[in-house]
């Protein structure tokens, strides 16, 4: 090993503390880069490979009756690949177990899979052309209820009873993620269910003759396939044209493609957070190196060393550091990257995921963290180039002892301990080693703040949907409109203590080329089983004229108070309506909008009529209540809000590990930080703990001082540390919102205490570790040594 | 000029400016050095003995004047030139060693031998410079004398053609010092090396060929001394 290497390797080892902190934190932003990003590549390679293989839809329209030599005309245009009509209903199925549910019943061609969205078979086989009455059901919703290859389903098909056979267990590219609507705040595996039966099943079942309600559609590769849209949509206007959607708009592929967005944004996200602080950290351990060798730096120019060499050689140390955090980071994050990918399919379910290792990772990885630190190591090392030899071997002019600003507040400083004095002096007057401990403080608290406000935001809005806004015990839907009065019978049952009538229509709202399907509820005067808020949260209710809108909603749409909004039913021939916006409601998930019940009956062109009920329940009467609902053979389905709530806590846990995961490395570089601080802070002031040491201070006594100084700092971080991490928040939170959430920087007080907490525990552990290094302290040999 | 010079300094001046001051420390000095030479620069602190050592060594540059090294003008060099320069013609010792902290005795020595393509033999010079059994000893396991040695094996290490030595006695007792000084005068007169030797001491001085007296950045008196002393029999 040439000498210049070797006098590294021993510098490395002699303070092997600091270049160990300061890989630690390379290697956690490095790991959670490598974990993040590798799923992100694993979960996009899956899905368009799944996309592929399953030839899933790049367009989808609806319309009332396809006819096949629509569907012929379709297929027929330049640019389309596949073409395919099927039918598809949302109809209520009884699931046993006094529970009922909405499902999508969706028709497939006997023997023959469907040339597009074709379904992947988990257990069981695809339907022959001679079994009667079988069905295939999407795996998540089965789980969910614990129903089985050979188990029955009982779907109510215009008002029948109808019983399928499950020969088996599927799941589809259309539906990764199984939302019945963009509106369905928060659902949960058990809300919707895809059930497949044959194509002539369901044209016995409902009558229809040839004639399909939705038309599916691949294409071959275009560059601009807009223009064969509009030719479909043109096609499809004689038969009842009702809309069409591209995949990048259908719902599944727009939820799972935000993921994969949000995923690809946080592989960069949180790992810049660290490495900024590595940059930080190599930046001041570098600096501080080269000011204490500057003599050293002197002979060797002397010595005939060129500039070159001698900064080369220490730039060696900050890609030293990089290379021991980013390439076991790199490994372990791949390793963990494996497990955070396959534990995307509890919440969505991709058959055909799969875990693979990038090299890109590697390159991406390592590159990313080089950037960072190698610019700290060259913006530290740069001043070499310009000491002059013949300066570096003169000793360097002491600094000279002024007086602090705190001691010209002479009431205050005469109160101070001499300990605190002489800690409050070394802070200030040692500035550049207070500002790196400063700022090790006010990044590890910003990060502990990013970490845990996630948990604080999401359990909000969670209490906020299921306990603010929501009053009621049960949901339940009709299958079909049902006169108020008949709504309010309900009240009949036992056990039950409220009811209030609910009127739900699908619409698609207008304003001007803004568009938005969404859901327009109807509730009454005197409701108090949903508690609207406004925008400040104040309690509202619906107006007896025009209609409130969700706040999102109304972003999205561009409408202010007092606005007109078109609205275009999809039942009946009602024609388009024009309501006006009253106010706007807090929501942020499920954005609907809401009025008067009666008022929707009128615009409906209707009498007074509801969908379905809001329920509360007598205490203890909850599983007699739903036994009875159970039984109403109207009632389609029963949500109940407890359930839903649990249900949605289970699936939630997927994110509690991830920000368990984050906070275990928030820490890991907190203590790193703050451990690589006090250590800069004990090898810069040897001789000065010598010498005290020397006139007979304890080294309990050097450890006080130390402490004292530390945790000084810390209390000084702490403000600019909470407001850095506010900021970080609101630009984490950007990342979330999208067309079906809202989300908002919320932090309980306990946060700001854990963090405070956290911090203080890190200077304890800190000087924990760096104990030895003091205890070590050889008066002697520093006192004699002039380089230290 | 002859072939016999090492140095040929011509009205070499420094200034160093520090905002509206300046500070002149060389001013208009001329002199030869010749090979094989051991030379003595006297002189009271802050006279400017370090700042002419420097420049002679490559370390600093001259304000004004011309300095010849081996009829070369090194005072237009560039710093690349400088370096190498320094690397291939100059060994320093320094008044506090200079060694470096992490590396052995041994390695020390090895940090300037790699530098060039003809060192002299390690373990020749170890003996020397009588360390060979400390020769894995990191400094702070030597005393001050056994430091400045190694220092010196250091410099001689890379054989050049002259040892410039700011006041390397400076932080040794009376008895090491000597030791130092006949080091140095057996590399004068055994291997042949032009020496350069600083220092504020006037007996040492007695031990030069020549003697260069310096004062406020002017030169004194040059002073030939016909018989010089060995250093065992020069008091202090
Ligand atoms: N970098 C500098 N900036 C300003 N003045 C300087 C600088 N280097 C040297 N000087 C000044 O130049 C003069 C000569 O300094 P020099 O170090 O050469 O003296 P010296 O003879 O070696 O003294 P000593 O015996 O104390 O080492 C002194 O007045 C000194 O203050
Ligand atoms: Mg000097």
């Amino acid at each position: 090993m040439n000498k210049l290497n070797k006098m590294l390797w021993r510098d490395i080892r002699k303070s092997w503390g600091q270049f160990v902190a300061a890989a630690v934190v390379v290697f956690v932003g490095i790991t959670i880069f490598a974990a993040i990003y590798s799923s992100y590549l694993n979960l996009k390679n899956s899905l368009e490979y799944y996309y592929r293989e399953y030839n899933f839809l790049d367009y989808y329209a609806e319309a009332r009756n396809i006819t096949p030599e629509a569907i012929k005309k379709i297929k027929a245009l330049e640019g389309v690949k596949e073409a395919i009509g099927r039918i598809s209903i949302d109809v209520g199925a009884d699931m046993g177990a006094e529970k009922k549910a909405v499902v999508r019943l969706i028709s497939l061609p006997a023997d023959t899979h469907p040339s597009v969205n074709d379904v992947y078979l988990l257990s069981g086989d695809y339907f022959s052309s001679t079994g009667k009455k079988k069905c295939l059901v999407t795996q998540k919703f089965a789980e969910y209820y614990n129903i089985k290859k050979g188990d029955k389903l009982k779907l109510i098909i215009n008002n029948n009873l109808n019983e399928f056979e499950i020969q088996g267990l599927v799941a589809s590219p259309e539906y990764i993620y199984a939302i019945r609507s963009g509106i369905s705040a928060f659902p949960s595996p058990g809300d919707f269910g895809i059930v497949y039966i044959k194509d002539e099943a369901f044209q016995t079942l409902l009558g229809y003759r040839n004639i399909f309600n939705e038309i599916h559609v691949v294409l071959e590769e275009v560059d601009k396939p807009q223009h064969i849209f509009n030719k479909i949509e043109d096609i499809l206007k004689p038969y009842g044209f009702i809309k069409g959607i591209e995949r990048k708009d259908q719902l599944s592929n727009y939820t799972v493609a935000e993921e994969i967005k949000q995923l690809e944004s946080f592989a960069f996200m949180f790992p810049a957070l660290f490495l900024f602080v590595a940059t930080m950290m190599i930046y001041i351990i570098q600096k501080r190196l080269i000011n204490y060798q500057r003599t050293l730096i002197g002979t060797i120019k002397a010595l005939g060393y060129s500039n070159k060499s001698i900064f080369w050689h220490y730039i060696k140390y900050s890609v030293l550091v990089t290379l021991a955090g980013s390439l076991p980071g790199v490994i372990a994050g791949i390793y963990l990257s494996k497990g955070i990918t396959m534990e995307y399919n509890k919440i969505f379910s991709i058959p055909l995921l799969y875990h693979r290792i990038y090299g890109e990772v590697f390159f991406v990885g390592i590159l990313f963290s080089m950037v960072f630190c190698v610019m700290a190591g060259i913006q530290a090392t740069r001043g070499i180039l310009s000491i002059q030899p013949a300066q570096a071997m003169r000793p360097e002019i002491p600094k000279v002892g002024k007086k602090i600003a705190l001691e010209h507040i002479k009431p205050l400083w005469a109160r101070l301990s001499f300990g605190w004095k002489v800690s409050i002096r070394n802070v200030f007057r040692n500035r550049q080693r207070a500002l790196l401990t400063f700022l090790g403080t006010v990044l590890t608290i910003m990060f502990l703040l990013v970490s845990m406000f996630f948990m604080d935001c999401v359990d909000y809005i969670f209490k906020f949907h299921f306990f603010e806004f929501q009053k009621q015990d049960y949901k339940v839907v009709f299958n079909r409109p049902v006169a108020y009065e008949d709504v309010v019978e309900l009240q009949r049952i036992k056990g039950i203590k409220e009811v209030e009538p609910i009127l739900e229509v699908p619409v698609e709202m207008k304003n001007g080329w803004h568009k938005k399907e969404t859901v327009l509820v109807g509730i009454t005067e005197e409701n108090s089983l949903y508690r609207l808020r406004d925008e400040e949260l104040n309690p509202v209710q619906v107006p007896t004229k025009g209609m409130l809108v969700a706040e999102a909603l109304a972003q999205q749409l561009s409408v202010k108070k007092g606005d007109k909004l078109t609205l275009k039913f999809f039942l009946g021939n009602i024609e388009e309506k024009e309501v006006q916006v009253a106010g706007f409601v807090k929501q942020y998930a499920g954005f609907m909008c809401y009025m008067n019940l009666k008022e929707l009956g009128v615009l409906l062109e209707e009498g007074k009529f509801g969908t379905g009920a809001l329920i509360k329940v007598e205490k203890g009467a909850a599983t007699s209540v739903e036994k009875e609902l159970y039984d109403i053979p109207g009632v389609e389905s029963i949500e109940s809000r407890n359930e839903a709530y649990h249900a949605l806590q289970e699936m939630m846990a997927f994110m509690y590990i991830f920000i368990f995961l984050l906070l275990i490395f928030g820490i890991i570089m907190g203590v790193a930080i703050i451990f690589n601080t006090t250590l800069i802070n004990i090898m810069e002031r040897r001789r000065e703990l010598a010498s005290l040491r020397v006139m007979g201070y304890t080294i309990k006594e050097i450890e006080k001082t130390i402490f004292r100084e530390n945790a000084l700092i810390c209390i000084i971080a702490l403000i600019p540390g909470i407001a850095l991490g506010k900021a970080m928040s609101h630009l984490f939170v950007k990342q979330f919102v999208n067309k079906l959430f809202a989300l908002e920087v919320v932090i309980f007080p306990r946060t700001y205490l854990i963090t405070l907490v956290c911090v203080l525990v890190f200077v304890f552990l800190a000087q924990w570790a760096s104990r030895r290094n003091i205890k070590s302290l050889d008066m002697i040999e520093v006192l004699k040594n002039r380089e230290g | 000029m002859t072939d016999e010079e090492v140095f040929k300094l011509q009205h070499v001046s420094k200034e160093y400016k520090m905002g509206q001051v300046s500070v002149r420390a060389l001013q208009s000095i001329t002199c030869n050095i010749e090979d094989g030479e051991m030379v003595v620069i006297l002189g009271p602190s802050g006279s400017g003995k370090s700042t002419l050592l420097n420049i002679m060594g490559g370390m600093d540059t001259p304000t004004h004047g011309q300095v010849y090294f081996q009829n070369i003008n090194i005072s237009t060099y560039s710093a690349k030139e400088l370096t190498l320069y320094r690397r291939e013609k100059i060994g320093f010792v320094f008044q506090f060693y200079n060694l470096m902290p992490n590396l052995t005795a041994r390695e020390n020595i090895e940090l300037a031998t790699e530098l060039v393509s003809n060192p002299l033999d390690l373990d020749e010079i170890l003996a020397k410079v009588d360390l060979k059994d400390r020769a894995n000893h990191f400094p702070s396991q030597m005393s001050g004398g056994e430091q400045q040695r190694v220092a010196i094996a250091r410099a001689i290490a890379k054989n050049p053609v002259v040892l410039l030595c700011d006041e390397p006695t400076g932080a040794l007792d009376y008895s090491t010092g000597i030791k130092v000084l006949t080091l140095l005068q057996e590399i004068n007169r055994e291997m042949n090396k032009t020496v350069v030797i600083i220092t504020h001491n006037q007996p040492i001085a007695q031990m030069a060929d020549r003697i260069i007296k310096l004062g406020s950045g002017k030169i004194v008196e040059i002073i030939d001394n016909k018989q010089p002393l060995d250093p065992s029999q020069i008091r202090w």
